[in-house]
């Protein structure tokens, strides 16, 4: 009872000194790190960038992590993006003739899961013609492109668009004489020669340098190609993509200080506001108190849920919004109870009536004698509360409804559930938002149960 | 001789309200004290002492029924009905402060022992910190307390030091009266004995007036120039200490006086058979009666009034001239 440690930079010493204390201190810290590390690493442009789909469109969709493929090296292959290109240009009487030549070395055991050809052209007038001829390895040459492109970017879907698969199908007739039904040409274009040369399962890779040649022609001296190569893997960053091509590691980054900054405000706030309200209540009279306790009766049981999602549906909500509703509806509550009981039970001590005695106010009292003795309870609280908020925010935009301009944690698993994430077996887009949510309540978890020893004395360890 | 009263209390009632009924607390207690007496209130448990100090001080709990008569104090005024401002302003620690019952917890564990001492000043005198610190410094030097006490939290001091904290915390703003609630109880004797010359010395230092308050008899005859003996809410005898414990004239106080055991003579110690009366329904006439050895029908059907038996010696019991008993040499 004596041991009981009075003043809070103690109750900060002993919390940190035990080891529940230490860990929830680190987890917590290293959250802390990673959220004013991620407008660094991630500006916020890139957040915002977030539902600016080709933002993103040189990263491959729905990869793994890249460090898979220190795992399994057979298995997994990273993206190859060609920009590097000669220049050639040549004068033919009436005509401009530009060559682009530039090459790659394709080393992965398995085949890309996308090729993409972009084709930024510029010219005054007249469309130049624009043909784009791989060559493999082995010395045959497949026409990727053959056409006239508009003015700007183009973008050739290899792999996707049923136009450019048809030359690769020409290709394949060349080759083994006939054409199948289903055209893979990210599979065709990397495969060693063979019968099975558009099959995944059974073809080979052909290793080694790929030379993507692109020639335009045009009746103008004006005229211009800048082509970009790219060959997707299946795994990219530290986190992997989703099906919009999105870095998720840049979504897991944000997500920190989203459900930091929303955890830790909403629970200070809420907490310290139910608990000088509770005690105000408990200790100016039993009006006041009923009052106070009534309406904490009607807050806790209101459906705050279904609420914010009607505010949601007629507001559009930003986060500080959404924090702004939630500390609403939680200006009285559990709380207030907890912290009207312990009023109850300190008005009766001694020196509290001593205080009454020699003239102290009745507001006095609670700012000196009764709030201090709540405070040291209220960090446990604090610290209790803070995980139900950061789960409330990820809830919200799992539903959905959060803030839409910025990634979180909750809109990532929710994105990933609509996704089907978990049945097509996407794992890291599911564990990553779901292990850090689990971290920072862990953390908030493990500190308020060291708290909760330090100032609980009944509960402290021998 | 005839002073003007420090404190007069006349006809004062305090009843508490519970489930069973009012309990008469202090029923009708009447008293005077002049500047620089000390006043014993000797009892047993729940005869009504503590609350006849609330009541003076006008400290009441919430379930008050009845808080009537008259306190007198010094030119304050009647604090009974006074409004609860100006008993804060004028007599609360300015005029009349309070030692509580149990040292231990009248401190509040959380907040430092020097800036609790140092809290009437600022409510009273507007006094800022830095000020009411060295204020409080001297009232802990009158005390004994060394000055690193200061900035301790309670918990870290000795029952006897908590007790002086509490009692330097009563004496910061130079009050004319002390009420000490027990204020050696829960303390071993050899501290017990420090405190009471404390209480000695601060007294003859500072020409205090204390209410004592005790249930113990021997205690009591170290500080006290006059003796109240409270039974079921009632004075039963006031008088000079040397009256009270040499010529006790009421039942109660000859059991009483006869209950403390003696070192030096080869006595029996006596006990009072039963158990002090219900305070929601005490038995009709003298309240006493039922433990009473010389009860007579009188005394069941009347209550006694206190009669004067000379010398400010009071007594409440109908046979008061007939029952003279010495008290054998206490004190």
């Amino acid at each position: 009872m004596s041991e009981q440690p009075v003043g809070i930079k103690q109750i900060f010493k002993e919390v940190a000194k035990s080891k529940a204390g230490a860990l929830g201190f680190a987890l917590l810290v290293a959250m802390l790190i990673l959220a004013m590390f991620t407008p660094i690493l991630a500006p916020y442009n890139v957040a915002r960038a977030w539902n600016d789909l080709r933002y993103w469109q040189d990263n491959p969709a729905l990869a793994a992590p890249a460090w898979v493929r220190f795992l399994s090296p057979n298995s997994y292959s990273g993206t190859v993006t060609l920009s590097n290109f000669s220049l050639e240009r040549s004068f033919h009487g009436q005509y401009t003739l530009v060559r682009r030549t530039g090459s790659f070395v394709y080393m992965y055991d398995v085949f890309p899961t996308e090729v993409r050809l972009l084709l930024d052209v510029n010219y005054t007038a007249r469309k130049p013609r624009v043909i784009a001829t791989l060559e493999r390895p082995d010395g045959k040459g497949v026409t990727l492109y053959n056409g006239m492109p508009v003015k700007g970017e183009n973008v050739v879907s290899v792999s996707v668009d049923p136009k450019y698969q048809k030359l690769i199908g020409y290709f394949l007739y060349e080759e083994l004489g006939y054409v199948p039904a289903a055209i893979h040409p990210e599979i065709v274009l990397f495969a060693k020669k063979s019968k099975y040369m558009n099959d995944r399962q059974r073809a080979d890779v052909l290793k080694g340098t790929y030379i993507l040649e692109v020639d335009a022609i045009s009746f103008e001296k004006n005229l211009s190609v800048q082509p970009k190569l790219i060959v997707y893997g299946n795994s990219y960053g530290i986190a992997g993509t989703d099906n919009y091509r999105r870095d998720l590691t840049v979504g897991l980054m944000w997500g920190a200080p989203v459900a930091l900054a929303f955890g830790t405000i909403a629970a200070v706030v809420t907490v310290l506001l139910q608990v000088v309200i509770g005690a105000a209540g408990a200790w100016i009279g039993p009006r006041a108190d009923e009052i106070v306790q009534r309406a904490a009766d009607f807050f806790l049981v209101i459906p705050v849920l279904p609420i914010l999602i009607l505010i949601n549906v007629v507001y559009t909500i930003n986060i500080w919004l959404l924090l702004s509703w939630v500390i609403l509806f939680s200006i009285v509550g559990g709380v207030t109870k907890i912290s009207r009981s312990m009023v109850l039970q300190i008005r009766e001590e001694q020196y509290v009536e001593a205080a009454l005695s020699y003239g102290a106010s009745k507001k006095r009292i609670l700012t000196f004698h009764i709030l201090p003795r709540i405070i040291p309870y209220t960090f446990a609280l604090i610290a209790l509360s803070a995980p139900s908020y950061v789960f409330l925010e990820a809830a919200l935009s799992f539903l959905g409804l959060g803030d839409p301009n910025i990634p979180s944690w909750g809109r990532l698993l929710g994105q990933a559930f609509d996704a089907g994430a978990l049945y097509y077996g996407w794992w890291w887009w599911v564990i990553f938002p779901a292990l850090m949510i689990m971290l920072v309540s862990l953390g908030f978890t493990l500190l308020s149960y060291a708290f909760d020893k330090v100032v609980n004395p009944r509960l402290r360890e021998e | 001789m005839k002073m003007t009263a420090l404190l007069s209390v006349s006809g004062l009632h305090l009843y508490y309200r519970t489930s069973r009924g009012p309990v008469r607390a202090v029923d009708g207690v009447s008293l005077e004290l002049k500047e620089g007496e000390t006043l014993a209130v000797v009892g047993e448990s729940g005869s009504g002492k503590s609350s006849m100090a609330y009541a003076i001080i006008r400290v009441l709990p919430r379930n008050v029924q009845r808080y009537c008569g008259s306190v007198v104090f010094d030119d304050a005024g009647d604090i009974v009905s006074m409004d609860e401002e100006s008993v804060r302003r004028k007599v609360r620690w300015k005029g009349i402060s309070m030692v509580f019952q149990g040292a231990m917890n009248s401190l509040n564990p959380v907040v430092k022992v020097g800036e609790q001492i140092m809290e009437p000043l600022i409510i009273h005198l507007g006094y800022t910190k830095e000020g009411a610190r060295g204020e409080a410094a001297r009232a802990m030097v009158d005390v004994g307390l060394p000055d690193y006490v200061m900035d301790r939290y309670p918990h870290e001091l000795s029952g006897g030091m908590k007790q002086r904290a509490v009692i330097s915390m009563a004496l910061v703003m130079k009050p004319k009266l002390v009420i000490l609630d027990e204020p050696t109880s829960a303390l071993d004797v050899m501290t017990q004995a420090n405190i009471m010359n404390l209480l000695k010395r601060l007294k003859r230092q500072y020409g205090l007036s204390y209410i004592f308050i005790t249930h113990d008899l021997a205690l009591a005859s170290e500080l006290a120039d006059i003796v109240a003996i409270m039974y079921a809410g009632k004075i039963v005898e006031l008088g000079s200490a040397e009256d009270v414990y040499l010529r006790p004239a009421h039942p109660y106080t000859q059991k009483l006086l006869r209950s403390v055991p003696l070192l030096r003579e080869d006595r029996e110690p006596e006990f009072i058979p039963g158990a002090p009366p219900d305070l929601v329904d005490p038995p009709p006439g003298c309240r006493f009666h039922p433990r009473c050895p010389y009860a007579k029908e009188i005394c069941r059907r009347e209550e006694p009034e206190l009669k004067d038996m000379g010398g400010e010696h009071m007594v409440a019991c109908h046979f008061t001239g007939e029952l003279r008993g010495g008290a054998d040499g206490l004190g």
